[in-house]
């Protein structure tokens, strides 16, 4: 008995830690596409502001590896990336798509970001 | 005698009526004649269909540009020359951006037949802004329909699986056979877009596109290229979201490599 529970926990753990490592990797679902742009449109209105002295963006996705956007983004601290007003009131959906830009093109993404 | 009479008045009443109407032969043979003489509103420079063939290839050879000058909606889409690229007259001064930048570039004008000024009226232009090569097929669309038939219908544009994206497929077809049919905007650095792209391509860098979105004509839809997808994608929200009333808005998202022969590649990306 004893070793038919220990065998279904065993299960059970497996299959909940291997979901948790499949969500990990797949990333974020927004629109990186759309949040290149969004990323772009908020340094710009921050450079409007003042509170930044180009509008554009000094930060880049490939400035950081996946891990280290996951953590950022999650945490929400944009303290590098200034603004913080402007990052705050960002909607959900903006928010979801910038993450995805920078998680989608981080360092070690297949696809980092080499261009403007 | 009074029958004479009539029949007199009568024949005097009738060649009245045909003196105010103007229905004599010599009043007709002036007009033709004038006609005929009066050229003075040509281009200097005539070519023939056989000029213009030898000249034109698919895709068209670099610097040769064959200029529709009739208007896009009423006659360009409903056929023109395969390769074609659609100025109206109408719209020369908002669209010299799409004329090649090499001023020794061969430009050839036709328009809808022999009678028609719109394309000697866009040669005329086309030599005030410097260029030196300019010709005018003056027979025009009218008989390469008939000598060769016509490019009636455009390939429509077609959605890509994603949002903005334009199908491959189609995209490519367009570039081949139906080039004038969109507006096709590089948004590449000018030192990437020297070194090869898309002969029917402006350059408008993504960094600068803000400033000039409100130019873009309405007329055809816009493509955005670029070298991966990313600053095209850019683009296509930038336009969506500055200039809401462009209707047909896309972008290539797929890598697209230039060769130094003008020739090109598009390959899928891989998508994280």
């Amino acid at each position: 008995m004893f070793k038919k529970i220990t065998i279904l926990f065993t299960a059970a753990l497996f299959i909940l830690v291997s979901n948790a490592i499949l969500f990990a990797s797949e990333g974020p679902k927004g629109n990186d596409r759309k949040g290149k742009y969004t990323y772009r449109k908020v340094y710009k209105s921050c450079s409007e502001s003042g509170q930044v002295e180009s509008a554009t963006p000094k930060i880049s996705p490939s400035d950081k590896t996946m891990a280290e956007w996951k953590s950022i983004f999650d945490t929400k601290n944009f303290d590098e990336f200034g603004c913080k007003d402007h990052w705050v009131s960002l909607s959900d959906e903006d928010f979801l798509d910038i993450y995805s830009y920078f998680y989608g093109h981080a360092s070690d993404s297949p696809s980092p970001a080499t261009c403007k | 005698m009074k029958k004479n009479l009539a029949t007199i008045l009568i024949l005097i009443f009738v060649s009245g009526l045909f003196q105010l109407t103007g229905c004599t032969p010599d009043k007709t043979v002036k007009t033709a004649e004038t006609q005929t003489e009066d050229r003075s509103w040509m281009f200097h420079d005539i070519v023939d269909a056989d000029f213009v063939k030898a000249h034109m290839d698919n895709p068209m050879p670099a610097n040769v540009m064959l200029i529709d000058s009739r208007p896009h909606k009423t006659k360009f889409i409903k056929g023109h020359i395969p390769g074609a690229v659609s100025i109206p007259f109408s719209e020369f001064d908002k669209k010299t951006n799409l004329l090649p930048e090499d001023k020794n570039a061969l430009l050839i004008y036709y328009c809808e037949g022999e009678t028609c000024k719109l394309s000697h009226n866009s040669a005329r232009k086309a030599e005030a802004l410097g260029y030196k090569n300019v010709k005018v097929y003056a027979k025009g669309y009218p008989e390469w329909a008939t000598l060769y038939g016509g490019s009636a219908d455009t390939v429509p544009v077609k959605s890509g699986e994603v949002e903005g994206a334009i199908d491959l497929e189609r995209f490519a077809a367009i570039i081949a056979d139906d080039p004038g049919s969109i507006l096709l905007i590089d948004v590449r650095d000018p030192d990437e877009f020297k070194k090869g792209s898309f002969k029917t391509a402006i350059n408008i860098p993504v960094e600068s596109l803000d400033k000039k979105i409100n130019d873009l004509p309405e007329d055809k839809p816009v493509v955005f290229v670029c070298s991966t997808g990313a600053r095209s994608g850019e683009a296509f929200y930038m336009a969506k979201d500055l200039k809401k009333s462009l209707k047909e808005v896309y972008y290539v998202e797929a890598g697209i490599t230039f060769k130094a022969d003008g020739q090109y590649e598009i390959k899928k990306p891989v998508k994280p």
